[in-house]
Formats: C-alpha cells, structure tokens, sequence
C-alpha cells in the first residue's frame, strides 16, 4: 500500500521464509505505520507502542515460517500478531480492569492523541472516505477489529444483542467496501 | 449448505477481525477450503479491513526502524521446523502454552502471598500512602493472576472440547475405521479414515503424509462405483477432520493436486489408498 519498493506479497513472504534480511526492511517499510496505528489504538504511551512494535517484529521474523496463506492475507496476519502483542502487554498493567473503567472522555482523547501523531500523507485521502462511515459502525469494527474485543464484549461495551453483532459487522464492512469501491472507481 | 447464507450471517467478517470463537474458526477455515465463494468473500473482507488498518496508519519515529532490524537481525528464525510437518498436533501447542501459564500462576500466587505478608508487616506503620501502594499491588496482582488462570482455562476447555468431540466419533460403532496406505510416491504415508455408511458422515485424520510442495495441496476422494469423487481439501491442523458426506464408498484415495483442487484425480500422485 504505502510500499516505496513494489513487490508482491507472495514473493516478500517467500524472501521472509527463507531468512532474507532485507525482505523484512520492506516489510518495514510498507507496514509498520499501520501495524503502529493498531498498536497506538490500545497501548496508551507512545513510548510502549514502540517496545510492543519491536517485539511485534521479532516475532513476525521468527514465525513467519508458521504462516499459511489459506489462512488469510499476510497483512491481516501482521495486523492479528500487532493488536495481540498490544493487549498482551496491557494485560500485565490490567488491562481489563482499566478498560471496563475507561469512559468516554478517555476514547476521545485518545482518538485526539492518534489525530495529532503524523498520518501518513499518502493516507490523508483514504482517512476522509473512512470518516464517511457511519460512527457507529465505525465504532463496533474499531472494538473487533482494532481492539481485539470478542462478540460478547463488543456487545456488552456497545450494548447491543450478541446476534446483532454478526449481521453489524457484515453491514459495517459492507459499507467499508463499497466506499472503497467508490474511490477506486474515481481514481480509474 | 447454503452458501450464501453462510456468507451473509456476518460469521466471515468475525473471522477477519479475530473475533470468531475456535469453533467458528475451524468451520470457517474449512469451508474457505471447500468452497471457493467463500474464499473469495474472505479475501475482500480482509482487503477492506486491510485498507481501513492502512487508513488508521500512525507513522513511527524515523530512529525505530534501525533499531529494530539491529534487534531482530540478531535473533535467528527457526525456518524449516513448522515446515517440514505437514500437521503439528495443536494439542502439543496448547499443553506447552498452558504449563507457561501455569507457571506464571504459580509465580503470580507466591507474589501475591509476599504482598499479603509486607502488608501486614507494615500495618503498624502510619504511613497510610504506603499501605494503599501495597493495597493497590495486591490487586493488580491478582487481577493479573486471574487473567493468567481464565486464558489457561479457555485453552484447556478448547482442547478439551475437541478431544471429547474426536472421541465420540471413535467409539460410535456406526463409524468404520478405513485405513489409508501409503502407496508408491510416499509407501509408508499413513491416513486414518472414519466413515459411517449409515450416517454418511466422513472424518479423517492425516497420520503421516510427505509435506506439501507450494501451490499444491491434498485432496481427498471417494470410490463410488468405481468412480472418484472429489471429498474435498485437506486442510492444516492436527486431529479429526470433518469432510463432506458420502454414500456407497467402496475406498477412499489422496492425491497430490493443484491448490484448490482438481476435477478429477492425478492417477500417478495418488499417496494412499484404502478399501472399506
């Protein structure tokens, strides 16, 4: 997406399985700003976000040998072992606890804090089409998907049934997609 | 299986987001082998969420980069372990994963007893900031401990779970054990088949295949009538799997096939073969 070095995700995962070290400044390169967004989302210092991101590199070097693509994309693998290793890290420091506790005030700020650190320019487009969204479907797809909330979190914390949660989270990302669709359909 | 409705119960954007419980996750897993809509569906889900992640990208300071290529350049990777099993036994996984838990439990259970030992040493003390530290200590411990202990105990009721569910198959007379043997490319390849005739419910669990070239994958058959046809993909993972029902099997075959299967099978890299 971001990639300054064009190659293809299946290649880049062959180079990473055979050990190559300059597959993995790519992988930097074209993925660390959004892995450090997930990570930002949960851990609340920016000083914690990158300890959790150095480790988070580690550990894709040392299992990417563990990694199948007819399980999903590369990408959403290195996002699931970004947001895992962020609440791993929190659940030292209580992080249930905290979170049952934190109220709005805090989501606010914290959406703040994440406006004021550098976005990618080249992003600055796709963050306008994500805020068309509507809030609370950008909501419940934040809590599954960025904060790692089960089912029956996201409906407890959202307060709404835990059948709606499933038929929610299709229309949200439905509407993700076709806004995506959109943009794509103008940039041709 | 409808599977439209199955795309439209939401159940595959849980997958994506990581919120689908181990059951889903398996059942997904195997239909997104099975069929290729469903694969197709997963792939645009992960590509939207995957470019809504780029849309939330925060960029990280310049100085990290280096520092974290020079970490990981030190650390080696165990390449070549995980591939040469075709099927790592995800009981083996979780057994290792709970006994660390356990032990951190054991370690978080000997912290919280010297917390509960200084409090009451330090009770005398008039210090009241000291002991609401100790207090809150005390509790982020056992908030800790408690984690620890739910996270081994979701892990122990999972394998449990399956192991229960394996076993209930085995010992239900219905089922026929059909042995798979190894044939020319791989002749001591090893493949249990459990098939009930009654039930036409067909599971199977890979003993010993060679491991998979890239881009290939096993496919399982059945012999009906003398003619095969296809039971579908096998999938990673270790234990029983389910595979799509059948009726009147006279045997059963893998081959060797292009990923995502094939019409009809590759005579010569049939692996194994069993009659029933």
């Amino acid at each position: 997406m971001t990639a300054n070095v064009k190659i293809s995700e299946e290649e880049l995962v062959s180079a990473l399985k055979s050990g190559d070290q300059k597959s993995l400044g790519i992988l930097y390169d074209n993925y660390s700003a959004a892995l450090f967004g997930v990570i930002m989302r949960i851990v609340e210092s920016q000083e914690n976000a990158e300890d959790v991101l150095q480790e988070v590199f580690v550990k894709i070097w040392r299992n990417i040998s563990s990694y199948e693509r007819s399980k999903g994309k590369l990408y959403t693998w290195l996002i699931n072992i970004a947001r895992n290793s962020a609440i791993d890290s929190l659940r030292v420091k209580d992080y249930k606890i905290k979170s049952q506790i934190r109220n709005i005030d805090d989501s606010v700020n914290r959406i703040n804090k994440q406006q004021s650190l550098s976005i990618h320019p080249d992003h600055i487009g796709l963050k306008a089409l994500v805020d068309k969204m509507k809030p609370e479907y950008k909501l419940l797809i934040d809590k599954l998907f960025f904060e790692g909330y089960t089912q029956e979190e996201a409906s407890e914390e959202l307060n709404i049934p835990l059948g709606t949660v499933k038929t929610r989270a299709r229309t949200a990302i439905g509407q993700l997609r076709e806004l995506f669709e959109k943009e794509k359909a103008i940039i041709k | 299986m409808n599977i439209q409705e199955y795309i439209s119960s939401g159940i595959l954007e849980l997958y994506v987001t990581g919120a689908a419980s181990p059951d889903e996750r398996k059942e997904v897993e195997r239909y997104a082998l099975e069929y290729p809509e469903i694969k197709a569906e997963l792939d645009a889900i992960e590509d939207a969420l995957n470019l809504y992640a780029t849309s939330n990208g925060v960029q990280p300071p310049s100085h990290l980069k280096n520092k974290i290529l020079g970490d990981v350049a030190g650390k080696t990777s165990d390449i070549g372990e995980s591939e040469n099993t075709i099927v790592r036994s995800l009981n083996i996984n979780s057994a290792s994963k709970t006994s660390n838990y356990f032990y951190l439990a054991i370690a978080a259970s000997v912290l919280v007893l010297i917390s509960v030992g200084s409090f009451f040493l330090t009770r005398s003390d008039s210090d009241s900031v000291r002991k609401y530290q100790i207090q809150e200590g005390m509790l982020s411990l056992i908030q800790k401990k408690d984690s620890i202990l739910n996270d081994s105990l979701a892990t122990l009721t999972a394998s449990y779970k399956q192991a229960m569910n394996d076993m209930a198959i085995l010992k239900d007379p219905a089922y026929k054990m059909v042995e798979l043997k190894g044939l020319k490319p791989a002749p001591d390849a090893k493949v249990m088949v459990c098939w009930s005739a009654s039930k036409k419910k067909v599971y199977i669990e890979v003993d010993k295949l060679p491991a998979t070239p890239k881009g290939m994958q096993y496919q399982l058959w059945a012999i009906v009538d003398g003619k095969p046809v296809s039971e579908g993909m096998l999938g990673p993972g270790g234990g029983l799997h389910h595979m799509p029902d059948v009726e009147n099997a006279q045997a059963f075959a893998i081959t060797l096939e292009k990923e995502g299967g094939s019409t009809t099978p590759t005579m010569d890299a049939m692996y194994v073969m069993g009659t029933t």
